[in-house]
């Protein structure tokens, strides 16, 4: 295996390194040593050493939500997602990735999407869209279309009442974030992401694109331009605008008086750095938010849609164990901001209502 | 193993813990190879696969770690507790084959006593996720050991660990009010529910410190405390490190500082250009006084007094919080010691009357190996001694594992002996495991009997952690 020279030093250093095993969102959930960065640069520095065969190291890299706690709490900066990405474009393209990924990842690679259908073909089962050639575009993504409709709907009624002309983004591509994941930066990958960006400038008069899900707003924002991909319009966050819009007087909501807690999805939280707008949102709701202990940058992650895509099992653990901090707080609710961590809570029977920022927000606005 | 016997074993383990919770994956097996013992790393380092077990569980209560047991012992395999991996000494390394049963399944809160001040826990829990849970609730355990993150409740009871607040706060043992120990024949024995009784010596003490060799821990409950109102830091710098061991054992008389840290010459020309930005030469003292405000004016006025009566100059406040803050960016790659060099932590505890000696025999001793340096900070004080914290670097070890293997055991042998020969012991906090089981006979000679007999009587056919402690 080939790794780059940021991906064998990121090895060297945390092969023998447990300084951030205790976020770990698999290793907390799961128990099991494999699921820490020391364990999987270790396993990366033998198969440089030649004493392992990659091979062996297949499952293992796969398991892994690329959440980033581990480089979040790294006083020295190493972010061990670099070798894990890299590796598994490796194992992917030397075909050695398991079976559960690969049925995954070729679906992906044939719809755009992990649902079996394009994310064109999920807006139509909601409706058409006409192009209104609108200031704003709204970028909903296969997911939230397929297991978060609710939310956008919320959104879209949201739009309505602050008076906000928008365009629905409903083209036959993806972003290319969950390509990514499982890729690493192949040139493949940076195809998809430039298709997605001149589908995206098409709409010629959107100054804006919101963006539902925080990991194709992550790609958007930091892996375009990363890649040289360039965007007219700004980029934000559907949290972003919406605390905008309440900030700015367009959305009045109606006070209601609940203790909730709020679990800040990885990408939104460590990535794009946004933490406050949910919770000024749910201020001005009314609510008040109890902290849990991992929230904010050491947010603990549900596992994310394309773990959820191969890996359910751990997905139903990872889930449940992120519901249990949420009622170790005493709220009342558990709410959320990103269509794939309310797809990953859905599976948890025990715990507190998991209940979405947006349509929360609709209700309680006239 | 032969094949048959290892499918054999399996079923009858599967059936105890679930078959998503064992593993045979290679990768499963390797990453219980490695922990933060110099020579395990070594051998990854250099290419080379150190020794693995044959099987790996994942119990996820004591119910399931008895079944576990029984199974093990019918079968006379060896089974290694393994919790995170962090220890340094060897200590979980599955050096015989058999069973590795890793804790960190167990990882559940099972009661919090606010009334008594206490917090029941399953012992795979990652030290910090259960200090989290005490802060989330307004409390804390007070043990701040460097490797919070990486170690769990289990690991630190095993070896008798230690956090930077230990002089005010205790040791673990001090801090544990009980524990119970899944012995091989399946049984749950436990230690009484309340420490500090005459009901027989405390069998919490047998079990503390036993390394996984008698068996495995699986609850214990611990102290809870309030966050102290106000905590205050303080640097000086004492004429030469003697001063220091008196300030402090004076301190002890009068005060209990949380935090007491003295630095030998040598690391002190490192702190104190940190702090003052230039050399100068002396001892370097970093002392936290802690609690309520007004009882903190009145201990801060004595520690004052004492430093001063032994010519110390006041460094103020700075360092100290500087030092709390940034307490575990040390330990992190890069600002952490690591390869390529040979380096060991010698930790070792002693009285103030020979902690000079200890001092010297174990400076001279290490640095007759050519090329090795020998530094030493004093932390965790009590009235009659404390610790020192002292390691060994070598900057151009050996690249051949075999001369790497030798060079590294001599170093520790010498050390170690010298510290043993002055009043020392083997080990203050990180134990004993496998690095250094041989030292064990040299430090309680007949004395041994004791620990071997707990180990006859509680595991008749040596299944628990072979090769550990020197039993
Ligand atoms: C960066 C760093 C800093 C450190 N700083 C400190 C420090 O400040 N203070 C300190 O005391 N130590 C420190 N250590 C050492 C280490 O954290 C301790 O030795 C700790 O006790 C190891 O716990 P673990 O869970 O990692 O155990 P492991 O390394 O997995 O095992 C250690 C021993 O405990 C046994 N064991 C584990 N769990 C159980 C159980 N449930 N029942 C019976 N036996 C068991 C194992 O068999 C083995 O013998 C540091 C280590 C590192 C890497
Ligand atoms: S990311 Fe940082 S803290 Fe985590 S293992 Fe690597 S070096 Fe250690
Ligand atoms: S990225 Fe997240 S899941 Fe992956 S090793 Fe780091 S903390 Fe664990």
């Amino acid at each position: 295996m080939l790794l780059s020279k940021e991906s064998l030093h990121t090895v060297a250093a945390c092969r023998f390194c447990t300084m951030c095993r205790h976020l770990c969102p698999l290793g907390l959930a799961l128990g099991k040593e494999l699921n820490n960065p020391r364990a999987k640069a270790l396993l990366m520095e033998m198969v440089q050493k030649r004493s392992l065969d990659e091979a062996e190291t297949a499952a293992d890299m796969f398991e892994c939500c690329l959440c980033g706690a581990c480089s979040a709490n790294c006083e020295t900066g190493y972010e061990p997602p670099v070798f894990i990405r890299e590796a598994r474009g490796q194992l992917i393209g030397d075909g050695l990735a398991p079976e559960n990924v690969t049925r995954a990842l070729d679906g992906l690679l044939e719809h755009g999407t992990l649902y079996g259908m394009t994310g064109e073909d999920a807006l139509a089962q909601h409706g058409r869209f006409e192009k209104k050639d609108a200031p704003v575009l709204l970028y909903v993504g296969g997911l939230a279309a397929v297991k978060a409709w609710p939310m956008v709907q919320a959104f879209m009624s949201l739009l309505g009442k602050a008076g906000i002309e928008f365009d629905v983004f409903a083209e036959n591509v993806s972003t290319g974030s969950a390509e990514y994941d499982f890729l690493g930066d192949l040139k493949d990958v940076r195809d998809i992401a430039a298709a997605c960006a001149d589908k995206l400038n098409a709409y010629e008069k959107a100054e804006t694109v919101i963006v539902l899900n925080p990991s194709d707003a992550r790609m958007m924002r930091q892996q375009f331009s990363d890649w040289g991909i360039g965007l007219r319009a700004d980029v934000r966050t559907a949290t972003a605008f919406a605390a905008e819009l309440v900030a700015d007087g367009k959305l009045v909501p109606e006070k209601q008086t609940r203790t909730v807690t709020l679990h800040d999805p990885a990408r939104l939280a460590r990535d794009l750095q946004e933490t406050e707008p949910a919770r000024t949102v749910l201020v001005a709701m009314g609510y008040t938010v109890k902290e849990m202990w991992q929230s904010k940058k050491l947010t603990r992650c549900t596992g994310g849609e394309v773990l959820a895509s191969y890996a359910p099992e751990i997905i139903r653990k990872t889930a449940a164990a992120r519901m249990e901090d949420a009622a170790g707080t005493g709220a009342q609710a558990l709410v959320c901001v990103c269509p794939a961590c309310e797809a990953d809570l859905s599976v948890c029977t025990d715990g507190i209502p998991v209940e979405d920022l947006f349509v929360l927000l609709d209700r309680q606005c006239a | 193993m032969n094949d048959y016997m290892l499918r054999q074993i399996c079923f009858e383990l599967e059936d105890a813990v679930g078959r998503e919770n064992l593993s045979l994956r290679l990768s499963d097996k390797i990453s219980h190879s490695v922990d933060n013992f110099w020579l395990p790393r070594m051998y990854a380092d250099r290419g080379l696969v150190p020794p693995l077990p044959d099987i790996v569980v994942y119990p996820g209560s004591t119910e399931e770690v008895s079944k576990v047991l029984v199974i093990a012992n019918y079968y006379k395999v060896p089974v290694y507790p393994w919790g995170g991996g962090a220890g340094s000494q060897g200590g979980a390394l599955p050096l015989k084959g058999g069973i590795l049963l890793d804790t960190k399944r167990m990882n559940r809160v099972l009661d919090f006593d606010e009334e008594s001040m206490m917090v029941t826990a399953q012992t795979g829990i990652i030290y910090s996720q259960l200090e989290y849970y005490a802060n989330e609730r307004g409390y804390s355990l007070m043990h701040y050991p460097s490797s919070i993150n990486c170690s769990t409740l289990g690991g630190f009871l095993a070896h008798n660990g230690i956090g930077v607040l230990s002089t005010k706060y205790g040791k673990i043992d001090d801090q544990c009010i009980n524990v119970n120990l899944v012995i091989p024949n399946g049984k749950v024995l436990h230690s009484a529910p309340v420490p500090k009784h005459s009901s027989g010596p405390d069998l919490k003490h047998m079990f503390l410190g036993s390394e996984g060799t008698l068996g495995v821990m699986t609850e214990a409950t611990m102290k809870l405390y309030r966050k102290p109102e106000c905590r205050r830091f303080r640097a000086f710098l004492f004429p030469d490190v003697a001063s220091g061991f008196k300030a402090g054992r004076d301190m002890l008389q009068v005060i209990r500082p949380s935090v007491i840290r003295l630095y030998d010459e040598e690391e002190t020309k490192t702190q104190i250009k940190k702090v003052l930005g230039f050399a100068k030469p002396g001892a370097f003292m970093n002392v936290a006084i802690e609690g309520m405000t007004d009882m903190v004016d009145v201990e801060e006025k004595h520690m004052l007094e004492i430093c001063r009566s032994y010519g110390a100059e006041d460094l103020g406040s700075d360092y100290g919080e500087k030092w709390w803050d940034s307490r575990l960016t040390f330990y992190f790659p890069d600002k952490a010691l690591d390869f390529p060099l040979m380096f060991g932590t010698m930790d070792t505890i002693v009285r103030y009357r020979d902690i000079d000696k200890v001092y010297w025999a174990m400076k001279k001793a290490t640095e007759a190996f050519e090329g090795v340096r020998f530094i030493a900070h004093f932390s965790h004080w009590y009235e009659w001694g404390c610790t020192m914290y002292d390691r060994f670097i070598m900057e151009d070890p050996p690249q051949d594992p075999d001369e790497a293997f030798r060079l590294h055991n001599r170093i520790w042998n010498a050390g170690v002996r010298a510290a043993i020969s002055c009043g020392g012991v083997v080990n203050d906090h990180h134990g004993v495991g496998t690095k250094l089981g041989r030292l064990m006979k040299e430090q309680y000679g007949d004395s041994m009997i004791v620990f071997e007999s707990l180990k006859k009587a509680l595991d008749p056919n040596g299944i628990m952690n072979p090769y550990k402690m020197g039993v």
